[in-house]
């Protein structure tokens, strides 16, 4: 018996001296499978001197400045578009962090750019739009429909200390920007609804009261 | 099989328990693994899948949380992977050791080891931290796992219990 627990503890140790060969090689060189491919993507925050830069040949962020001169002010990878909402200087916005092995995690952050301080608004939600009378949409337990998280056994893990739920169902919260606090919100609702946007963006925050 | 705790070179049920914990703490290694070269297996389920998902419920659930926790901080997969083997095999060097040392080492180890497996059963049944989205079936598993686990090291001190009466 002494031999065979002897055995076990030096599977572990080939295990861990293997893995960290292997994760070397397949991490590394899906990474550089990834920038076979160039992608340089700009995009403006509403009426700012900001902007969004999606690329695997300079790093994300947000950016100062125009396509062809730019400064990096702050470094991740940020939502435009429908999952960024601006506020004279301050930014409500998605920051996507991304695993090692590909599993997208996204909390919705408030980035003053006057100080370039960041705060965290909520972990594990996701900015959807704005509403007609002004708030703010957002979704919470999100994991990305991306990441299969209903077959995803990593997901299933990151889930199990958490709130997040794994059937995309969550609660819509409206946030209201000038008052920096959440309004309202409406729970157990199907978040990947196709008719979202018509249930929750097209109305004032009163008309989803009703 | 013979049990009992002064038994040199001679399996007992602590031996059992480590190498049982150290085998379901390889489950969910294989996946991580298997899936970083693979990465279309994340999206599917198969046979992996079931051994990761059996692997999570059958670790003690203090340790699920843990790598869980540790997953949300780090989001980092390759940490959850080397933590979850350095805790097995640390496991597995520390049994070879007291199980193995005096007498008196081996009984306290055990009873330590009953401990921690009767806290894990009671604290499997609050349902924090709750496997979402786990087959009922691997959860259940995982339960008389753990059963048989407790009941094998309880068995080595009554073996030797009774050895010393005689």
């Amino acid at each position: 018996m002494k031999e065979n627990k002897m055995s076990m503890n030096l599977i572990m140790v080939i295990a861990i001296l293997f893995s960290a060969i292997t994760f070397l090689f397949t991490i590394k060189m899906s990474q550089a499978a990834s920038k076979l491919w160039p992608n340089n993507e700009f995009y403006r925050l509403g009426d700012t001197e900001y902007a969004v830069r999606y690329s695997n040949l300079e790093p994300n962020g947000i950016y100062k400045g125009n396509e062809n001169q730019n400064t990096l002010v702050l470094k991740g990878n940020y939502g435009s578009g429908w999952g960024a909402v601006v506020d004279k200087n301050v930014i409500y916005t998605n920051e996507y962090m991304s695993t090692d092995m590909g599993l997208t995690i996204c909390k919705v952050v408030k980035i003053d750019l006057d100080t370039l301080e960041k705060t965290v608004v909520m972990d594990d939600a996701v900015i959807r739009g704005q509403c007609k009378s002004g708030e703010i949409v957002i979704t919470d337990c999100f994991l990305a429909s991306s990441n299969h998280a209903d077959a995803n056994s990593l997901c299933k893990l990151y889930a199990l200390s958490s709130d997040v739920r794994l059937d995309a169902s969550g609660s819509v919260i409206y946030y209201d920007i000038a008052r920096s606090e959440e309004v309202y919100r409406t729970e157990d609702k199907s978040t990947t609804d196709k008719n979202f946007g018509v249930m929750y963006l097209k109305k004032s925050l009163e008309e989803v009261m009703e | 099989m013979k049990f009992g705790i002064d038994i040199r070179g001679k399996k007992t049920g602590a031996d059992i328990y480590v190498i049982i914990f150290q085998a379901v703490s390889l489950l969910p290694a294989l996946y991580i693994i298997i899936s970083s070269g693979y990465m279309a297996l994340l999206g599917e389920r198969n046979i992996l899948t079931g051994l990761f998902d059996f692997g999570v419920c059958a670790l003690p659930k203090a340790e699920s949380l843990l790598l869980s926790f540790l997953y949300r901080l780090s989001s980092n997969e390759l940490i959850v992977y080397f933590v979850l083997l350095f805790i097995s095999l640390a496991l597995g060097l520390i049994a070879k050791r007291l199980l193995r040392g005096s007498r008196k080492t081996a009984i306290v180890f055990h009873r330590v080891l009953i401990a921690l497996i009767a806290a894990d059963i009671v604290f499997r049944f609050i349902p924090y931290g709750a496997y979402k989205g786990v087959s009922s079936e691997y959860v259940i598993c995982a339960l008389v796992l753990r059963i048989i686990c407790l009941a094998l090291v309880a068995v080595d001190l009554a073996e030797d219990r009774r050895e010393k009466q005689i």
